[in-house]
C-alpha cells in the first residue's frame, strides 16, 4: 500500500466517521427538541423507515407489491383487536399483528407469487382494496368507516410510551432494528439468493434455488414488518380507520423506496427522511404534493434508477477504483 | 455401466403439435452423449423436460433411479442434474466470483436464523461453498476475471461462465444446450478439450445438444438423433455417420451439416 491509498483510506474512514456521527446526531435530536410537531415527524419517519425497509426486502426479489398499505392495516387492526378486545399486553398484540400480516402474506403469496410483473402488481392492488372493503363492511369487528378510537398508548413492562418523545425512543429502536436486520440479511447466503432470484430467476431456479420459496420468504417477512409498523402506528396515533390504509399509503411507500433507492439498505432511510415531512410542507396545497410525487418519481426513474442512495454508493465505488 | 439418466417414453405436446413423441434413451455414468437433430427436432424441449422446466405430456424421467418427472428444476438440480441454457445465462451485473457463489448457494441448507446469527454450521457451509467456487474458477480458467463484472466478459467467456455456474452446483450429470454456438472453430475445439478435461477432473457425465458436427463427432461416445420429435437413431459416431435414415433426414443435406 503506497502513501496515496493510505491517505485515501484514512480520508474515507474519516468521512465515514463523520457520516455516522451526523446520523447519530439526527437520531438523538428529537430527544432535545422542544417542538412537539418535529418529534411527531421524527416518529413518523422512523415508522416509515421500518415499513419501507420491509417493502425493500420484497422488492429485492424482483416483485413489486402495490398493496403494502394493506399489510400495515392488517397488523394495526389485528394488534388493536388483540389489545382492546382480548386485553393482551401491547407487546403481545404487536407480535400478533406482525404474525397475522406475515401469515396472510404467506397464504396470498403462495398463490400469487407465480405471477410476474404487472400481473403481480395488479393482484396485490386488488387484495389491498379487498382488505380495505372488509374493514369498512365489518363494523362489529373493525368499527366500519368510523374506525377504532381510544387505542391505549404502547406500554412495555409497566413503562408507558405515552408522550411523543417516549414513543420516539420505541420507534427509533424499531427503525434501527429493521435496518440492521436488512444489512445482516443481505450478507447471508439467503440474501445472496434473493439478489440472484431478482437478477435472473431462470438461472437461479436452474442453480437449485427455489424462486418461489425465496420470494415467499421475502414477501412474508417484508409484510410482517409492515404489520409491526402498523401495530406501533395504531398505538401511537390512538386511532385507526380503513382510510388510514388506502392505496395512497401503498403508493407513498413505493415512492419513498424508489426515490430513496431500491438496491441499497440505506434507500428506505433516505426515502423516509426526505419524503415523510413533505405532506406537512405541502399542507396548504395538497394537490401540488401529488404533482411533486409524480414528477420526482419520473425524474428519479429516468436519471437515477438506483435512487438517492446510489449517489452515496457511486462515490464509494469511484474511490475504491483508485 | 450404471445408468444415470433414464428417459422413458417421453412425449410433449404443445397445442396439438407433438414436440416429442415417445422418446426413449438413457445415459450411463461417465459417458459423453450427444443429442442432435435439425432445427425444430425437439432437442431443447427434451432438455426442458429432463431438467424439470416443463412437465412431459406422457412418460417418465428418472435420474439415479429417482423419478424427477416435472421438476421443479431447483429440486432436480439438488439431486445432481444441472443444465446450461442456449442463450447465454449469467448474472451480468455482478462479478464472476459472485456468479459462481450464487451457483454454489443451494448447497448451503442451514436455516435462516442460523444464517442471520452466522452460526457454526452456516460458516462451515459457506467455507465449503467458497472452496467449491475456487475449484471451479481454477478448473474453468476464470481466475483472471474473478472481480470482473460478468456482463463485461467477451461472448466466449460468458458462455464459459454459464457452464461454470452450472458446475458450481456440483452436478453429476450436466446438460449443455449448444455450448459451442457462436464460437469460432478454434474456440470450439478448445471448448471440446475443456469438456473432456472436466469429465475426468469432476467425475462428470455430459449430455449435449450441439449443431457443431465436428465437435459432436469428435467429443461424443454415443449420439441420439431426433427428427421431428422422434428418435430415429442411436449409436456411436461411426454408426450415426453411416446410418441411412440419419443421412436422409439430416446429414444428407450439407447445409444442415455445417449449420
Amino acid at each position: 500500500m503506497n502513501g496515496a491509498t493510505l491517505w485515501a483510506g484514512n480520508l474515507d474512514s474519516v468521512r465515514r466517521r463523520i457520516a455516522y456521527l451526523a446520523l447519530i446526531a439526527i437520531c438523538a435530536a428529537p430527544f432535545f427538541l422542544a417542538n412537539a410537531f418535529y418529534v411527531h415527524l421524527a416518529v413518523l419517519i422512523c415508522l416509515n423507515v421500518a415499513i419501507v425497509g420491509g417493502l425493500a426486502l420484497i422488492c429485492r426479489t424482483g416483485q413489486l407489491p402495490l398493496g403494502h398499505g394493506a399489510f400495515i392495516g392488517l397488523g394495526a387492526y389485528a394488534a388493536v383487536t388483540a389489545t382492546m378486545r382480548a386485553h393482551w399486553p401491547f407487546w403481545l398484540g404487536a407480535v400478533g399483528g406482525t404474525l397475522f400480516a406475515a401469515l396472510l402474506a404467506a397464504l396470498l403469496g403462495w398463490v400469487i407469487l407465480r405471477l410476474r410483473g404487472v400481473y403481480f402488481v395488479l393482484v396485490t392492488f386488488a387484495f389491498a382494496e379487498l382488505v380495505r372493503l372488509v374493514m369498512l363492511d365489518w363494523p362489529s369487528l373493525t368499527g366500519g368507516a368510523n374506525g377504532i378510537a381510544g387505542i391505549p398508548p404502547a406500554a412495555l413492562f409497566g413503562f408507558e410510551f405515552d408522550t411523543k418523545v417516549r414513543f420516539y425512543a420505541l420507534a427509533l429502536v424499531l427503525a434501527v432494528t429493521v435496518i440492521v436486520f436488512l444489512h445482516v440479511f443481505f450478507t447471508t447466503p439467503t440474501g445472496h439468493a434473493v439478489d440472484a432470484v431478482a437478477e435472473n430467476p431462470a438461472l437461479a431456479e436452474a442453480s437449485g434455488l427455489s424462486v418461489h420459496r425465496i420470494q415467499l420468504l421475502a414477501f412474508s417477512i417484508g409484510s410482517g414488518i409492515a404489520g409491526l409498523g402498523g401495530a406501533l402506528y395504531a398505538h401511537y396515533v390512538g386511532f385507526v380507520s380503513p382510510e388510514s390504509f388506502n392505496t395512497a399509503l401503498s403508493v407513498a411507500m413505493i415512492v419513498m423506496l424508489v426515490i430513496g433507492g431500491r438496491q441499497s439498505v440505506w434507500g428506505p432511510v433516505i426515502g423516509a427522511l426526505v419524503l415523510t415531512p413533505l405532506p406537512e410542507l405541502f399542507r396548504g396545497a395538497v394537490q401540488t404534493q401529488h404533482v411533486f410525487y409524480g414528477a420526482a418519481l419520473i425524474l428519479i426513474l429516468r436519471f437515477l434508477p438506483g435512487g438517492l442512495a446510489s449517489l452515496l454508493a457511486r462515490r464509494s465505488v469511484d474511490r475504491a477504483s483508485y | 455401466m450404471e445408468t444415470l439418466l433414464q428417459v422413458d417414453g417421453v412425449s410433449k405436446i404443445f397445442g396439438g403439435l407433438a414436440a416429442l413423441s415417445n422418446v426413449e434413451f438413457s445415459v450411463g455414468r461417465g459417458e459423453i452423449v450427444g443429442l442432435i437433430g435439425p432445427n425444430g427436432a425437439g432437442k431443447t424441449t427434451a432438455f426442458n423436460v429432463i431438467s424439470g422446466t416443463h412437465p412431459p405430456t406422457a412418460g417418465r424421467v428418472r435420474f439415479k433411479g429417482v423419478d424427477v418427472t416435472g421438476g421443479p428444476p431447483s429440486r432436480v438440480v439438488r439431486l445432481g442434474l444441472a443444465r446450461t441454457f442456449q442463450a447465454t445465462s449469467i448474472y451480468p451485473a455482478v462479478s464472476v466470483e459472485e456468479n459462481l457463489y450464487r451457483g454454489a448457494l443451494a448447497a448451503i441448507d442451514t436455516g435462516l436464523l442460523n444464517q442471520l446469527l452466522n452460526g457454526v454450521r452456516t460458516r462451515q457451509a459457506v467455507v465449503r461453498a467458497r472452496d467449491n467456487v475456487e475449484n471451479v474458477i481454477e478448473t474453468m480458467g476464470l481466475a483472471q476475471f474473478r472481480h470482473t463484472l460478468a456482463g463485461g466478459l467477451s461472448y466466449g467467456y460468458q458462455k464459459r461462465l454459464g457452464v461454470a455456474v452450472a458446475l458450481a452446483t456440483k452436478p453429476e450429470l450436466l446438460l449443455l444446450d449448444e455450448p459451442a454456438a457462436g464460437l469460432n472453430p478454434e474456440e470450439s475445439a478448445e471448448f471440446g478439450r475443456l469438456l473432456r478435461a472436466l469429465r475426468s477432473r469432476m467425475n462428470l457425465t455430459l449430455l449435449l445438444v450441439e449443431h457443431h458436427m465436428a465437435l459432436v463427432m469428435d467429443l461424443c461416445e454415443r449420439i441420439v438423433v431426433l427428427v421431428q420429435g422422434e428418435k430415429i437413431a442411436e449409436g456411436s459416431p461411426e454408426q450415426i455417420r453411416e446410418d441411412p435414415l440419419v443421412i436422409e433426414a439430416y446429414l444428407g443435406a450439407p447445409e444442415y451439416a455445417h449449420a
